[in-house]
């Protein structure tokens, strides 16, 4: 993202890192560029509640990276962690200013004298406040030039001391100590690393630590909200350490404070920051750390350094010389939503990443302003346990044989209790005076596979009539509804996934998706919500009513829902009989009229935008591609959108197609994806279609970025050539052209 | 002022244009006021020279399309000539068009469709290739069997 430039001003005013040494100050390419905040270094400070302008910022640090987390944490309540903050906030490079003595973040607070704080982040109430002036963003620096080598400090085994490392040598040990370190060492309480700068401007180019004790530091800081129960919301900018002792770089897990020392919080009534997740809390001779042991089975040190999403490394020969595309040389992986988890790559697969061909952080395609959060979403859809039936009547599954002998069972029922008074005699044993009504319901299924029933079967219980009759016996079904479900996982390539190169030929309208759901019918599924997801169809029978509902989920969180019904229901006498087939006719006839209705109006709207759409002339390059496509789109979405309605209304009664349940045992009982994919003409090529007509696109860039046959609009700003050159250019390019 | 006289074979829309020398740098003399984007000038009589398409004139230091070619009573060959702007601008050592920021619609150097719908791509009308595939599990038999459900009153009192 490009740094705003009412904040920062143009990229032609600011300011190199000039004195820094490490940087070569004569080829600005990869000088890091700074800017005050105002007029001045007094007034670059940033007023409370404000925060930096985030536009700088070239990443963020998503939820799951392992330094998401920050903490507020007392020395004197060492098992307490005060504040969890999982924290999804943008990075940005900041310079520290070598007359400050690097106190410009907040990293602990006195709680026993609020008069005599230090808090360096902007709070104005208090006397030592407001020192964060000395907050220099970076507006820019190169990532090719700038990369970290990490070191832990980590404690023995026994807690008796702790040490400084490479990371290379605690994981490989060195010649004087031919074991890794982390056999001795094994505690990490801190996380760090030092960052390594170009110095020449050659292809051999070597890098130089930074020596921020001469002149000043560089770090990865970070913009994020920090509530803590003792200090007012403020805006807190740190993820680094700072400069001070022999301490310089930047500071990635553990517990820091003010003088630079990240190690340990000693004074029992401050309250210290902690950063990073999965951390230990303890008191080592009356001060804290947050420590985590070392294990070889997780990469949890590099993962905290790739969510700077910057080049790093584990050893010195790396930093100073090595190639950006070694073994040994590591790069944060920035997702395409601009978020750091902590993946990283090395090698070859470095060249792959966004990152390896800026010129600077501004090439990053960031959008701070876009808040994707997906904390704020949920991720599966809950379905409730199955419930029980009521016990008011008695359900049973039983089979056609069964059935069949019911009737004859009521007739034997009744002579049973045969008197003078037959029809006292039945109301008392069944309720009602037709003992063909003690059949409250009869409905047929056209599946076997019931889950929830009993398994033994029981006699049947007509009202007080139990049979004699062994063979008639059911199994009584205990819970109202069953689910089944059915899969297309996206790992096995059963999904919907791109055949086209993931091109707009392989979402809609071009490409179409349905699922044939057992008992429901033919549902259109939106390609995009479901492509490179598994896809889930919850299939759930109401065995009360003989509905049935499927639900459409992408991986697990439903996105649609079709009706249908699977029962059949049996009319036991003629009344019953002819009330149910007036109401399956009268479904199917309401149903129909709605979809002709909505298709109708739609269907000749998206033809007239089409036929619109294909017109095209040179004028306007821009705003006739644009809004074609966007026409287009918008048409084939409402023609979409009314298909969708009329598939997805409830039918009121029994069907929503014109099939039955027991249609349906004709169909194959599974349920099946089918994907209609466009054919191209076997005379295209594709290196003559690219020479003569060039693939439809939309890409932002300079001249010299594209090749080939390119249709574009020119700007010309800066460009002296008479007012009728740039007419011609312009023209040229809106024509097309070959670079 | 001097004039090269150059050939290219490149498509008219090249816009960093590969040429070939037809003549050294040869003195030019303007037949009237000469204009900087239609120049019309007068050279010696060299056979040579009519192979040329395009000329640079160092004057303007602009290239040139020749569009007319004229031999005269007296061995002059007259070359009338139209800018080439696009690649005057884009050869240039400064000042060029190459850092020019452009919004590109269309582009063949990316080698294959994008996500951007494309009108004027071959796809066959109205014939579809149909994939279909079935869920991984199979709740259901492929002989699928009935069951029925009976919903009977409960209760009552023995006669």
């Amino acid at each position: 993202m490009t740094p705003n430039v009412n904040v920062y001003g143009a990229a032609d005013t600011w300011l190199h890192v000039l004195p820094l040494s490490g940087y070569n100050a004569d080829n600005k390419n990869f000088v890091p560029a700074w800017q005050t905040i105002g007029a001045g270094i007094a007034a670059s400070k940033i007023n409370f509640p404000d925060a930096i302008d985030n536009s700088i910022c070239y990443a963020a640090i998503a939820e799951d990276s392992p330094i998401a987390e920050i903490n507020t944490v007392q020395a004197s309540a060492p098992t307490v962690k005060n504040t969890t903050l999982p924290v999804r906030s943008p990075i940005f490079a900041a310079f520290l200013n070598t007359e400050s003595y690097g106190k410009f973040t907040q990293t602990y607070y006195d709680i026993s004298n609020n008069t005599n704080v230090q808090i360096y982040t902007p709070n104005e109430t208090l006397a030592d406040a407001n020192l964060n002036k000395y907050v220099q963003p970076m507006c820019s620096i190169s990532p090719k030039d700038t990369v970290l080598k990490i070191v832990v400090r980590a404690y023995k085994d026994d807690w008796s001391s702790w040490n400084t490392f490479k990371y290379n040598e605690y994981l490989n040990g060195n010649e004087s100590h031919p074991l890794p370190y982390y056999t001795e060492y094994p505690h990490i309480f801190h996380i760090y690393c030092l960052v390594y700068a170009r110095t020449e401007n050659s292809e051999n180019r070597t890098r130089q630590y930074i020596d921020a004790d001469n002149v000043g530091g560089f770090y990865i800081e970070r913009d994020i909200e920090f509530n803590c129960p003792v200090w007012d919301t403020v805006k807190d900018y740190t993820l680094s350490c700072l400069k001070g002792g022999a301490f310089n770089g930047v500071h990635v897990w553990g517990i820091c404070d003010v003088n630079g020392k990240p190690y340990y919080g000693d004074t029992p009534n401050y309250i210290y920051k902690c950063i990073g997740v999965d951390g230990t809390l303890k008191t080592i001779n009356d001060a804290i750390i947050m420590y985590r042991d070392y294990n070889a089975s997780d990469d949890f040190v590099r993962r905290c350094v790739a969510s700077l999403g910057l080049f790093f490394c584990d050893d010195d020969n790396t930093a100073e010389n090595g190639a950006y595309n070694s073994n040994t040389m590591y790069l944060g992986t920035i997702d395409e939503n601009g978020l750091l988890h902590g993946d990283y790559t090395h090698g070859t697969d470095n060249e792959t990443q966004s990152q390896y061909n800026w010129i600077s952080t501004n090439d990053s395609t960031y959008d701070p302003t876009k808040d994707y959060d997906n904390t704020k979403y949920d991720n599966a859809t809950h379905f409730n346990t199955q419930a029980s039936v009521g016990s008011c009547n008695k359900r049973y599954i039983i089979t056609e044989e069964v059935l069949n002998k019911c009737v004859g069972e009521l007739a034997t029922a009744l002579t049973t209790y045969t008197t003078d008074t037959t029809q006292e005699s039945s109301l008392k044993a069944f309720l009602t005076n037709n003992p063909m009504d003690c059949i409250i319901s009869l409905k047929k299924f056209p599946v076997n596979n019931i889950p929830g029933y009993a398994l033994t079967p029981t006699a049947l219980k007509f009202g007080a009539y139990t049979s004699s009759d062994a063979t008639i016996v059911g199994r009584e079904l205990t819970k109202a509804w069953s689910q089944y479900d059915f899969t297309f996982s996206n790992n096995n390539r059963n999904g919907i996934y791109p055949v086209y190169g993931n091109t707009f030929l392989d979402y809609e309208p071009y490409t179409r998706a349905e699922l044939i759901i057992p008992f429901c019918g033919t549902v259109q599924i939106p390609l995009a919500d479901f492509m490179g997801h598994d896809i889930r169809v919850r299939l759930i029978i109401d065995f009360v009513t003989g509905a049935c509902t499927a639900f459409i989920m992408r991986d697990l969180i439903a996105l649609m829902s079709i009706s249908g019904q699977a029962g059949v229901d049996i009319g036991v006498s003629g009344v019953q009989t002819a009330t149910l087939d007036s109401q399956i006719t009268n479904a199917n006839m309401q149903y129909k009229a709605a979809q002709l209705n909505s298709k109708e109006t739609t269907v000749s709207a998206f033809a007239q935008t089409i036929s619109s759409g294909l017109k095209a002339d040179v004028g306007s390059v821009i705003e006739r591609g644009v809004s074609n496509y966007y026409n287009m789109e918008h048409a084939a979405l409402y023609e979409q959108q009314a298909q969708y309605n009329a598939e997805h209304v409830q039918v009121p009664f029994k069907q929503l197609s014109a099939s039955t349940g027991v249609i349906s045992l004709a169909y194959e009982q599974a349920c099946r994806l089918v994907i209609y994919r466009p054919k191209l003409s076997p005379d295209y090529d594709a290196d003559v279609y690219a020479k003569t007509v060039g693939f439809a696109c939309l890409k932002n860039g300079k001249v010299s970025d594209f090749s080939g046959l390119t249709v574009g609009a020119i700007n010309l700003n800066g460009v002296p050539c008479t007012a009728e050159e740039k007419t011609m250019i312009i023209n040229d390019f809106a024509r097309g052209v070959i670079l | 002022m001097n004039i090269t006289l150059k050939l290219t074979t490149d498509d008219i829309r090249v816009v960093n244009k590969t040429f070939t020398d037809v003549s050294t740098a040869l003195s030019a003399v303007p037949t009237a006021d000469m204009s900087i984007l239609q120049p019309v000038f007068t050279v010696s009589y060299n056979s040579a020279y009519l192979n040329a398409n395009y000329v640079y004139i160092d004057l303007f230091d602009r290239y040139y399309k020749i569009t007319g070619k004229a031999v005269t009573i007296g061995e002059k060959i007259v070359f009338t000539c139209e800018v080439d702007a696009k690649t005057s601008w884009y050869k240039r050592t400064t000042g060029n068009i190459k850092n020019c920021d452009i919004t590109v619609v269309r582009n063949g150097g990316i080698g294959q469709p994008t996500k951007i719908p494309d009108d004027k791509l071959p796809v066959i009308p109205n014939v579809e290739d149909v994939q279909t595939t079935i869920a991984e599990n199979y709740w259901f038999s492929e002989t699928p069997s009935t069951c029925y459900i009976i919903t009977l009153v409960n209760g009552g009192v023995s006669p």
